[in-house]
This record gives C-alpha cells, sequence and structure tokens, in this order.
C-alpha cells in the first residue's frame, strides 16, 4: 500500500493547518497579550503564549481522541444491530 | 482510488463539529491563566465530560430537527391538498 497522500489532500491538511496555525494564534493573543504601553512583547507574554499554545495543542488531541472514541463506539453500536438484523446463511 | 476516506470527510460536518466542539469546551473548560503547559486533571475531566456532552445534544438536536421538519412537511401537504380539493 503507498504511504503517498493525494495532492488534495495534502492541500486540505495544509489549509486545516494553518486555519488552526491561526486560530491559536488569535486565541493566545487575546488571552495572554495585555500590555499595549509598549511594542515589545514581554517575558510573561511570552511564557503565557507558550504556555497558551502547548496547552491548546494538548486540549484537541485529547477532544480528538474522545471524538474517535466516540466514533468508534458509534460503529460498533451500528454493527452489533446489523449483526442482528441480518440473519447468516 | 476514489477515497471513501476523503469522502467521509466532507460529507455530514465530520470537520465541522469538531471544530465547533473544541472551540465550546475550549470556552467552557479552559480558563485563559496559563500558568502551566499542560492541562490540569480538572480540565482534562471537563473537557472528556464536555464532548461526551457536546456530542449527545449533537445527537438529540439532529432528531428533533428531523421530526419538526417531517412535521412541517405534512403540514405543507396537508394544506396543499386542502387547497387542491376545494
Amino acid at each position: 500500500m503507498a504511504g503517498q497522500i493525494s495532492e488534495t489532500d495534502q492541500i486540505k491538511q495544509f489549509k486545516e493547518f494553518l486555519g488552526t496555525y491561526n486560530k491559536i494564534t488569535e486565541n493566545c493573543f487575546m488571552d495572554c497579550i495585555r500590555d499595549f504601553t509598549t511594542r515589545e512583547v514581554k517575558p510573561e507574554e511570552i511564557t503565557c503564549s507558550e504556555h497558551c499554545l502547548q496547552k491548546y495543542l494538548k486540549m484537541t488531541q485529547r477532544i480528538s481522541m474522545r471524538f474517535q472514541e466516540y466514533h468508534i463506539q458509534q460503529n460498533e453500536a451500528l454493527a452489533a444491530k446489523a449483526g442482528l438484523l441480518s440473519q447468516p446463511r | 482510488r476514489e477515497g471513501t476516506v476523503g469522502a467521509e470527510q466532507n460529507c455530514c460536518g465530520v470537520t465541522v463539529l469538531p471544530r465547533r466542539m473544541t472551540q465550546a469546551c475550549h470556552l467552557k473548560c479552559v480558563p485563559p491563566h496559563y500558568k502551566e503547559a499542560e492541562l490540569s486533571k480538572g480540565e482534562s475531566v471537563c473537557l472528556d465530560r464536555c464532548v461526551a456532552k457536546y456530542l449527545d445534544v449533537h445527537e438529540r438536536m439532529g432528531k428533533k430537527l428531523t421530526e419538526l421538519s417531517l412535521q412541517d412537511e405534512e403540514l405543507l401537504k396537508r394544506m396543499q391538498q386542502g387547497t387542491g380539493t376545494a
């Protein structure tokens, strides 16, 4: 099985990545950057945004995991139903 | 070669649902403090529960919406039949 991803899929993945990237930036900017008396990003703001990024990624991973678990459960339930309905010959 | 996986991803909001759920649970469970990079135990548990609840609500909404739109269709049909025979 070729491990090649089609070009359209690659583009989709990249778009997804860009979306996430921009979302995180906006999010962490809103939450962490509060001091506009200076153009410099303060050390506390840097630490905050780094933590924010890491936390956000961990959060999305966890949500992803639970979501997949849910899907697996759903599929198993459906399969069980299908198994009950179809009479094996 | 026709990507069945690709079709699944496009169909039925498989990408929209997780995105909105992530947003919602982020707001509900992760306060914007960021003293640490790790998710706290409380935040993790909240996220798990949030996902479960969100998906439950999503399913219920879907069923109810279908029910309501079927009712609307029925009503429309009856109205049209009424004016037809009149």
